[in-house]
């Protein structure tokens, strides 16, 4: 069984009972059971990142109305507003995702908000920002499908990730790792399964990317954004029928034999 | 003092402002042509049609242009969709030292954004060549040693010159420049496993729209790591062994333009197959003249190491994973006489002719071979019809030694707009292939790119020829 299959597998049992069985990695174990107030954390951590710097900066380019979200609506976690201006109805759930996990990297870098390793973790960010980029209603939401479900699987589906080489270079781990639970995170809340959400996979291993030396700088909290942007647009590329390598985690050139 | 970063960003912005010298200007006009051409080609592809409706989803309309398309989109989904597009086919350029394809992620980027800049035709084509010209020496920096691990070069080294295209557009300084290269060295894509997929291609749109995104950020103030180009930077991220001396620092006297080893591809797949394709078209009328008499037994192709290691798919099964496929290519050479896109579209990828003659070659690699040569033998058994015993007809064999396209045989002028001229044709006619040639020949001296644009839309997409 391949990473891609696992992450396949815990994805099925986030998406309804009985869709298959859940992968048994320890480091699934370790990541698994997001909690009620970890994603109320995480709204917290985006209100409070939202006035700085960086979200500044993606505000101003962002296209059209601004996307930020209002985080209302959310059907499992009461999150609360995340304080991102919202002039307009979101036309891009990718620019929420973005906005949001940059607004909370740039938050956790003056307090801690993570309550699963210190001082952040930035796959914990940029999964969460897509969650909340793509929630909804439980009306808007696929069939068996919850927000916090979702979020916990593209947790797992990083740790699996991040966890599968011991060396990444100077590359970011937590942020490459990222973008595959978040793209996880949001093809589960777009109900993309089998296939298609195997190609949401291939799409955001791709352009996983970060750098370890963004840290101490803006670059950090915009690549942890990025990561959850990227996840979110695999997802609506590849519920478009878009398609990408079948094993592009495992496979010969995919992103354990580069970043090893 | 300036950093390694600025300094080089102050050489490029530098050659996009000024006049550029004859041979790169010349090499920055034919690399723009070919790559129209190929995103025309492939503006009414799946791919495309996937991201269209992506950006319908997002709403990314806008005012930007797609070429080949009436409807306009907004800079960020115009230059996935064109960089996506110019790459989609594989039938693009290449510069060999480091299978960089510069072409399709720098035109998606100038051309995103020439509704917000208006530029000069000399500025649009300065932008565009220095685009090419900065990915082409961080990838002359990490070569080889980047692509060989596995990463789609075009991508990670990609978005370096989409943001300092796009710098160059949005009028940034040397030190904005600087920042929006460490912004875009968080944002580098492309594993050359995604190789015979839709991904593929997106990496080149994905590196410009990311380049563009670097730009504006830093424009807005944003910068990541210091010097990303200098020790210790994003160059020993991308690679364990770096040339610095390839960055061409303070563009030392003499120091050569990239840009003009950019060769345009002749074929619709990778590189490295041409001159087997070569070969194997070169052979067809010999095997045709015996069409009947004997049928093919075994084929061989003695080859660059490359071949099988970036060409190896023994069995394609769409046209996709078929330019992933030297045995694809020498099998529709021999069959058909002739390797296009037709040649390598989801029907010849599975026609059981094709799949046959696949099954009977090997790839024979051999690190004397250059290249852009190839040595190709084709056996066959008795005539239908012999006598048991009777011998076999002798071998074909056909030696190449620089592949059409390469930098040694470049495709004349003549020969690159006959190839633009059938990209063109079935989506905007081949005339507008004239027209956009005409229009790329009077950038230097154009206070606008509107005669290029008109070239590159039909009026409405009822217009489309095909």
């Amino acid at each position: 069984m391949t990473t891609t299959d696992e992450i396949l597998a815990l994805a099925g049992a986030a998406a309804g009972p009985g869709v298959a069985a859940p992968a048994s990695a320890e480091a699934v174990d370790q990541a698994a059971e997001v909690t009620e107030a970890e994603l109320a954390a995480f709204g917290a951590a985006a209100a409070r990142g939202a006035t700085s710097d960086v979200v500044r900066a993606l505000l101003a380019i962002s296209p059209g109305p601004s996307p930020a979200p209002t985080a209302t609506g959310l059907p499992t976690t009461g999150l609360p507003t995340t304080g991102l201006p919202n002039p307009g109805p979101s036309r891009n759930p990718a620019w929420t995702a973005w906005l949001t996990g940059a607004a909370a990297t740039a938050a956790a870098g003056e307090a801690s908000e993570n309550p699963k390793t210190a001082p952040v973790h930035h796959a914990w960010l940029a999964i969460f920002a897509a969650g909340l980029a793509l929630s909804g209603p439980p009306e808007r939401l696929p069939a068996g499908v919850t927000v916090r479900a979702a979020v916990d699987a593209g947790m797992s589906a990083a740790a699996l990730v991040e966890t599968g080489l011991d060396d990444w270079g100077g590359w970011s781990p937590g942020t490459v790792a990222a973008t595959i639970g978040a793209g996880v995170t949001a093809g589960l809340l777009l109900g993309l399964t089998g296939p298609r959400l195997r190609a949401v996979i291939g799409i955001c291993a791709t352009q996983a990317s970060g750098l370890a030396a963004a840290e101490g700088t803006q670059a950090l909290a915009l690549q942890v954004g990025k990561a959850a942007f990227n996840g979110v647009e695999a997802a609506m590329l590849a519920r478009a029928g878009f398609t990408a390598p079948a094993e592009p985690l495992d496979g010969r050139r995919g992103l354990f034999a580069l970043f090893g | 003092m300036p950093s390694i970063t600025e300094d080089f960003c102050a050489a490029m912005l530098r050659a996009a402002r000024g006049q550029l010298p004859p041979p790169a200007d010349r090499a920055a006009r034919r690399s723009l042509l070919n790559v129209l051409g190929t995103a025309v080609s492939a503006s009414g592809s799946a791919a495309v049609g996937v991201l269209l409706t992506a950006a319908d989803e997002a709403g990314g309309n806008g005012d930007a242009t797609v070429p080949g398309l009436a409807r306009t989109l907004d800079p960020y989904w115009a230059a996935l969709a064109t960089g996506t597009a110019a790459h989609l086919d594989d039938f693009d350029d290449t510069h060999l030292a480091t299978v960089i394809h510069p072409g399709a992620s720098t035109l998606a980027t100038v051309l995103s954004l020439v509704p917000e800049t208006a530029p000069s035709g000399s500025a649009f084509l300065g932008a565009f060549a220095a685009g090419c010209e900065a990915q082409l020496r961080i990838g002359c920096a990490v070569s080889p040693e980047h692509y060989d691990h596995g990463w789609h070069i075009t991508g990670t080294c990609g978005v370096f010159g989409a943001a300092v295209a796009a710098a160059a557009l949005l009028g940034l300084d040397a030190e904005t420049t600087a920042r929006a290269l460490s912004l875009a060295a968080t944002m580098t894509v492309g594993h050359r496993e995604a190789f015979g997929t839709m991904t593929k291609p997106l990496h080149a749109g994905k590196a410009a729209a990311n380049g563009v995104l670097a730009a504006r950020l830093a424009a807005a103030g944003l910068g990541g790591p210091a010097d990303p180009l200098g020790d210790g930077g994003v160059l020993e991220v991308l690679a364990a062994s770096v040339d610095r001396d390839a960055l061409g620092l303070g563009w030392p006297e003499g120091h050569r333009w990239e840009l003009e080893q950019n060769t345009i591809k002749t074929y619709p797949c990778g590189v490295v197959a041409h001159p087997a394709m070569d070969a194997a078209i070169t052979a067809h009328p010999r095997l045709a003249e015996l069409a009947g008499q004997a049928e093919i037994t075994g084929i061989t192709l003695r080859c660059n190491p490359l071949v099988p290691e970036l060409m190896g798919r023994e069995q394609p099964r769409d046209g996709l994973e078929s330019r992933f496929s030297a045995r694809h290519g020498v099998a529709v050479g021999l069959l058909y006489g002739r390797a296009g896109l037709a040649e390598f579209s989801d029907a010849a990828a599975t026609a059981p002719e094709v799949a046959r003659l696949r099954s009977l070659i090997t790839l024979d690699a051999d690190p004397d071979v250059p290249r852009d040569a190839a040595v190709l033998r084709v056996t066959r058994g008795p005539a239908p019809g012999s006598p048991p015993g009777a011998p076999e007809p002798p071998p074909v064999e056909v030696a190449v030694e620089h592949t059409r396209g390469s930098a040694a045989l470049p495709l004349t002028d003549d020969e690159l707009l006959a190839k633009v001229r059938a990209l063109f044709g079935p989506v905007l006619g081949e005339a507008a292939a004239d027209r956009a040639r005409d229009a790329i020949d009077k950038l230097p001296a154009a206070a606008d790119t509107a005669e290029l644009l008109a070239a590159l839309r039909p009026l409405n997409e009822t217009e489309r020829a095909s």
